[in-house]
């Protein structure tokens, strides 16, 4: 650590320096009151006059502002055919010969897999004479981390069933839906255009909660028709409320794939 | 030293994840598929055992139980019942008993089988119901049900058609059932017109007013628990048609305003907070609203002819159907339930309109119409396309429909069968069934619980 002693070579050198900071310092301060003087002016328009005062400003809504109509550019300012009354077909120019040879477009899309039948009330295969009372034949754990990961319980249809544990408990509660929904499938306020369609099938996503109200509905696969698409919306949402899930189901909701209509024939 | 620790954080944290992946799976078995087919729906099959009693006095009981749900489950129309001729030897009286097989071979062929059993001790009638889908190899109960009270026909009937309505709710997905709804009706047995009342069956006719003049329209509160109607009441020696309010609590008719001019055809606001009725106070019969004690009259309609018949639509609360022959004759017409926008409903030929009833669920319209050619039929339309069916056709004068809590039966007069009587059938025109048969019976409506 080395301490500054000032002396008298030092002193004079001091001074120096101590005068040209105080006047560049004096310098900048005149400079500052310049600029803030040049701003106020410049603001003054806007201001109510008087000095320092803030200048309010309120949002305008742009409806009452009169903007001049944004124009639309013609392509001849001279003679424009479109707006002639007699309104002549545009000739449109030749297209230049090229030998390259166009994108295929893709000509069909891949089809959807076949949807399988649902079956929510069969379930004809008798369990086998060692089985554990439960529910078909599989010991009746409750769901949770004690069934074994990734095993046939999870969102795979076991053996050709379309469901999971509550179709195959419950499969009244399915048949009763499935007759609920069905006069509300209202084909009249589809395109009378495809209407009588053979082919069109769309599939609703939603969850039904315990006491039977309806959440997140939605297009899950779109017939690519919109009006059909939201017919099978509409349908879903008027037998909406279900009726309440059977008490000894124990998950807080249920969630369901419905097809409008059922198993459309693979080509 | 530092890295070893990171690195085998990072492992505990991926061992954590991998262990939640089997919950994730097992929480999506809680899901089902599901179709809407474009042909008709299967009716599910229903079998209804024969209850048993389990002692001597239960015998006449258990009999009448079993032969009132059977019919209730008949009647409803969202099922089949296998009749019972064709049902196993073996019935069972508890889950224990029920044999899946017999019930699902053929001939019986059913999807579900209602049975259970009838104990009478001393002054009290227990009853055990269940409901079992016997297509599910981990038989399901549906419905299981004890109801306990006193050892009386009428209770008996009461259990019984409480026990239909639970089965018919679950297999219609929520739907409620009629089961425990009953009709009020115009009678005139006793010599003079009388407000009666009776179950949804026919059962149980009983008088609700004795007034001795003429009363008429009967109309049920949404809550069940009072009745409006048109009453010919003298005051002051004058006898002039009024609204009259009768209280299904304390049975008997309560007070309610007398207005100048003819005051008639009472109609329920969907809450049940006002009243719409037509009123003949500013000189022709108008369409009025007030409060549901008759206070605060205010005038609907304004067009100098006659309108009547007000019918509140259920669902959307806002408009009213009426009747009213400002066009010359008479026709339907709609409007907002403050009398702005009034619109004609468009029917493809002339004739008499009457009796507009609106379904539960606000979007048809049931009416009687008397075409040029033809006789009083009942109709069915849709206002929003103005699509009609014709569902009585060649069987009497058929008038004032009015709608099941269902929303698939309808309740009407017909005289069909040579005097004025109460017939229900479903909305489709099938199944008529007839009430009543002593006397003269009109002007029916059917009660919301």
């Amino acid at each position: 650590m080395t301490t500054i002693v000032s002396t008298a070579a030092d002193d004079f050198a001091l001074k120096k320096f101590l005068v040209w900071s105080l006047s560049l310092h004096a310098a900048l301060a005149i400079a500052l009151t310049i600029s803030a003087f040049v701003h106020w002016h410049g603001e003054q328009w806007s201001g109510t006059g008087s000095f320092g005062d803030a200048t309010k400003v309120s949002l305008v809504p742009s409806s009452g502002i009169p903007m001049p109509q944004p124009t639309t550019p013609t392509e001849s300012k001279t003679v424009d055919p479109t707006m002639s009354v007699n309104k002549e077909e545009l000739v449109k120019p030749p297209e230049p010969k090229t030998d390259a040879t166009p994108i295929q477009k893709f000509k069909v899309e891949k089809p959807l897999p076949p949807t399988h039948k649902s079956k929510t009330f069969e379930d004809k295969t008798p369990t086998p004479p060692n089985a554990v009372p439960g529910h078909g034949g599989a010991p009746k754990l409750p769901t949770g981390i004690g069934d074994t990961a990734g095993a046939s319980s999870g969102g795979v249809a076991m053996g050709g069933q379309a469901g999971g544990d509550f179709a195959t408990r419950y499969g009244w509660y399915i048949a009763a839906a499935i007759r609920r929904v069905q006069p509300n499938w209202d084909l009249l306020s589809i395109d009378a255009s495809v209407r009588n369609s053979q082919t069109l099938h769309c599939e609703i996503t939603f969850a039904i909660q315990r006491d039977g109200s309806v959440k997140n509905v939605r297009v899950s696969r779109s017939s690519g028709n919109l009006s059909w698409d939201n017919a099978g919306i509409r349908a879903i949402l008027a037998s909406s409320p279900f009726a309440p899930l059977p008490t000894d189901w124990q998950a807080p909701d249920v969630t369901v794939y419905w097809d409008f209509p059922d198993s459309v024939k693979p080509r | 030293m530092n890295g070893f620790l990171d690195r085998s954080r990072i492992a505990v944290g991926l061992l954590f994840l991998s262990m939640l992946a089997p919950v994730s799976f097992a929480q999506t078995e809680g899901w089902f598929r599901a179709a809407t087919r474009l042909g008709d729906t299967n009716q599910p099959r229903v079998a209804v055992a024969d209850f048993a009693p389990r002692n001597d006095p239960a015998k006449n009981h258990s009999t009448l139980f079993t032969q009132v749900v059977r019919d209730d489950l008949q009647f409803c129309g969202i099922l089949e019942l296998v009749s019972p001729s064709f049902y196993p030897q073996q019935q069972p009286s508890a889950p224990s008993e029920l044999r899946n097989l017999s019930w699902t071979d053929p001939p019986v062929n059913s999807n579900m089988v209602a049975f259970g059993n009838l104990s009478e001790i001393g002054a009290e009638v227990a009853i055990q119901a269940w409901l079992y889908d016997v297509r599910n190899p981990s038989s399901q109960a549906v419905v299981g049900k004890i109801y306990r009270g006193a050892p009386t026909d009428a209770q008996v009937r009461k259990f019984a058609h409480q026990f239909a309505d639970e089965i018919i709710s679950k297999l219609s997905g929520g739907l409620p059932g009629v089961a425990s709804t009953q009709i009020a009706f115009v009678s005139s047995r006793t010599g003079t017109k009388e407000i009666w009342v009776m179950d949804y069956d026919g059962a149980n006719q009983r008088p609700l007013t004795s007034l001795k003049s003429i009363s008429l329209t009967p109309r049920w509160s949404p809550d069940s628990s009072r009745i409006a109607f048109t009453c010919f009441a003298p005051a002051n020696g004058v006898v002039s048609p009024q609204i009259c309010m009768y209280s299904v609590d304390s049975g008997k008719t309560i007070s309610f305003p007398r207005f100048r001019g003819t005051n008639s055809s009472p109609a329920w606001s969907p809450d049940g907070s006002q009243l719409v009725f037509s009123s003949s106070m500013p000189g022709t019969p108008e369409i009025y609203v007030t409060d549901s004690n008759g206070s605060h009259p205010k005038r609907l309609t304004f067009s100098n002819a006659a309108s009547t018949s007000p019918a509140c639509n259920p669902n959307t609360r806002q408009s009213i159907a009426f009747v009213s022959d400002r066009g010359g004759v008479p026709k339907l017409y709609l409007m907002n339930a403050d009398g702005t926008s009034i619109q004609e409903l468009d029917l493809p030929d002339k004739g008499y309109l009457i009796d507009p009833s609106w379904s539960p669920n606000g979007s048809l319209l049931a009416f009687s119409w008397r075409r040029p050619t033809g006789n009083y039929d009942i109709y069915i339309m849709d206002p929003a396309t103005l699509k009609i069916i014709e569902i009585t056709r060649d069987a009497g004068r058929n008038e004032r429909p009015s709608w099941a809590p269902d929303g698939r039966h309808i309740v009407f007069e017909s005289t069909r069968s040579g005097t004025r009587q109460i017939w229900t059938m479903l909305a489709d025109g099938t199944q008529p069934h007839q009430l009543t048969a002593t006397g003269h019976n009109e002007s029916p409506n059917w009660s919301t619980h």
